[in-house]
């Protein structure tokens, strides 16, 4: 009996030590060192301060964050608009078609994304569209091409799972085919449309290294801003406020997101 | 002149032909099975008179007009799916009024047709349930409701009991029977059991490779197989082998035969009675002599496993006496009723 409890409670042990370790004791670290302040060497001293939280405010990095809001929810869009044919094309395909259209989604990511966004800019330099295009545009473009995937897989397993007979019945119904699509399957594939959009949109906010390739001097994001305080300025506590903030907007995003989409249906009995 | 007809209807999926030239016709307000062993077609013939499959030869009339060109949004037939194919996102109101907000129903018949079919499967109280909420009888409630709103001419119903648990399956049977009745719409089903077909179908059409090979209705069919297949599939069938028999030819040329080489006699287990009781017992009848060697109790019978040592051999007989007055090893005579045993080529079960 105490042996089997023990079997059991050994890997739960060790599920909350990972993430005490990896997950939760990052985030007190990140949250502290935000109230401490920089010291002259470069380092950080315990003096408690609310500076770098107040300097937040500040209007030039008020707009920084707006700025990556906007290239984080467009790219969502983007991933979104682009996606979802995709993903429509993949799920409903053959099944040898389908392993093959998968592969092509996914062996990019057997080479390094910065090598794939060098390329990307190398690609537009030659033909001359780094100059005709706004550095935003070619920010934007391989934002869309590194994050389409992260869309296209979740989205099209669940267009997958939507099963074959329902379309069939509304077909059966008396339904036309874009009534079908309007009142039935997309209201079918709104959750995973809606967390595809997040499982994009959360990591592009705090994206530092495609702008920075791709846009130069232009490329200046949230995500760049941090890794400067970091890694050049040295002023560690402003970077954690920094931090902070990114996570606090993508988690007002993922709780506003939860807030508005209907309830799971399974919870809601008379 | 028949209300549904189905003209040399074939379908084939790439090299395989799944239906070859059917031909079926149904009167008006019947209520038919298609029965038959996975993989025969019955399922495909159903879709086929959805109009969920195009045919690649052959015609579908409808009152003698053709309707093969119909799709299936075109057809005034719905079906009920074998998983319901409920919408999930809707309630059970949304789900039935779907058919009639498409059709362009006025929201006040929406409302009364929602009801009336509501009531009819009696699920009055379930109308703003979420979908997800449904247990597995009240989903095909709901399907059914919904398929039946805007009176179609011929319900289709696809295994609609298959899903559901063993003890709910009676109930469900009597309720499409009494619904049935009540609509006289045609209803087609399809099942694998021909315990279901014989219970609620008027007549029905055994299937096999893609080919109707027996209609009638459902005690016809079952007395007088024409093949050994339609036989075997609609119910327990033993055989033994005729050269084994000792039985003089004058009885056995008084039994009915398939075809014309006949090697074995066939018959099901009520075909055989017990020596010393059964006063129906013909002096024709195939006596056998055998021992009990298993006893299963069964409610309203025993189920004897009876081994018969001159033919090593071993069938199954059914036992009207509930009282325990016959013990393992008993040894028990048997006769097979010449009037319903047949006799058949022992390789011509396909």
């Amino acid at each position: 009996m105490t042996k089997r409890t023990l079997k059991q409670k050994i890997p739960q042990a060790a599920l909350y030590l990972w993430i005490a370790f990896f997950v939760a004791s990052p985030l007190v670290l990140t949250f502290v060192l935000s109230f401490f302040s920089r010291n002259a060497r470069g380092g950080f001293s315990s003096d408690l301060t609310l500076h770098n939280v107040l300097q937040l405010f500040d209007a030039t990095y008020i707009s920084i964050l707006f700025k990556s809001l906007r290239l984080a929810s467009l790219t969502a869009f983007l991933c979104a608009l682009f996606g979802f044919p995709i993903a429509y094309v993949i799920a409903t395909s053959t099944p040898k078609k389908k392993l093959y259209y998968y592969a092509l989604l996914l062996i990019p990511f057997w080479t390094n994304f910065i090598v794939r966004t060098q390329a990307l800019r190398q690609l537009f330099s030659p033909a001359g569209l780094d100059l005709a295009l706004s550095p935003t545009v070619i920010i934007q473009i391989g934002m869309l091409m590194n994050y389409l995937p992260l869309f296209v897989l979740p989205c099209a397993v669940a267009i997958e799972r939507l099963p074959a007979s329902v379309w069939e019945a509304a077909s059966d119904l008396g339904a036309r085919r874009p009534s079908i699509w309007i009142k039935i399957i997309l209201p079918m594939l709104k959750k995973p449309l809606i967390h595809g959009s997040l499982m994009v949109f959360v990591p592009a906010l705090g994206e530092f290294v495609i702008p920075d390739i791709l846009g130069g001097a232009q490329g200046f994001y949230l995500g760049g801003l941090i890794s400067e305080q970091f890694l050049k300025a040295r002023n560690w506590p402003f970077g954690a406020a920094l931090s902070l903030l990114l996570l606090l907007s993508a988690a007002l995003i993922v709780f506003l997101q939860k807030n508005n989409s209907p309830k799971d249906i399974a919870g809601e009995v008379p | 002149m028949s209300y549904l007809e189905v003209r040399d209807f074939s379908k084939n999926f790439g090299d395989f032909s799944a239906l070859k030239e059917i031909n079926l016709s149904l009167k008006e307000g019947e209520f038919v099975g298609l029965i038959g062993p996975s993989g025969c077609g019955k399922t495909t013939l159903l879709r086929s008179l959805a109009g969920l499959e195009a045919p690649s030869s052959g015609r579908v009339l409808l009152q003698g007009k053709d309707i093969t060109a119909q799709k299936a949004r075109e057809r005034p037939f719905h079906m009920v799916f074998q998983s319901y194919a409920l919408f999930p996102h809707l309630s059970v109101r949304e789900n039935i009024a779907f058919p009639l907000k498409v059709a362009k129903w006025s929201q006040l018949e929406i409302e009364t047709r929602v009801a009336e079919v509501l009531d009819l499967v009696r699920m009055k109280s379930f109308e703003s349930r979420p979908i997800s909420s449904l247990s597995g009888g009240q989903s095909q409630r709901v399907a059914l409701a919904r398929a039946l709103a805007s009176k179609p001419q011929v319900l289709l119903l696809d295994e609609p009991l298959s899903a559901l648990d063993p003890q709910l399956r009676d109930d469900v049977r009597a309720e499409l029977k009494e619904l049935h009745q009540k609509l006289k719409t045609t209803f087609v089903l399809v099942t694998h059991d021909c315990d279901e077909a014989f219970d609620m179908c008027s007549r029905v059409f055994v299937m096999n490779h893609g080919k109707i090979i027996q209609e009638g209705e459902p005690e016809e069919i079952y007395k007088n197989p024409k093949s050994l297949f339609v036989a075997d599939f609609l119910g327990e069938l033993m055989s033994l082998p005729l050269n084994s028999l000792s039985s003089p030819a004058k009885q056995l040329s008084k039994l009915r035969t398939l075809d014309n080489e006949p090697d074995a006699i066939y018959f099901r287990p009520e075909d055989l009675s017990f020596g010393g009781e059964d006063l129906d017992i013909s002096p024709d009848d195939i006596k056998l002599s055998s021992h009990i060697c298993d006893i299963s109790f069964r409610g309203s019978h025993r189920r004897l496993l009876l081994e018969i040592p001159q033919l090593n051999q071993k069938v199954a007989a059914f036992d009207p006496h509930i009282e325990e007055t016959r013990k393992l090893g008993d040894p028990i005579e048997i006769f097979i009723d010449i009037e319903r045993a047949f006799l058949a080529h022992s390789e011509r079960c396909q």
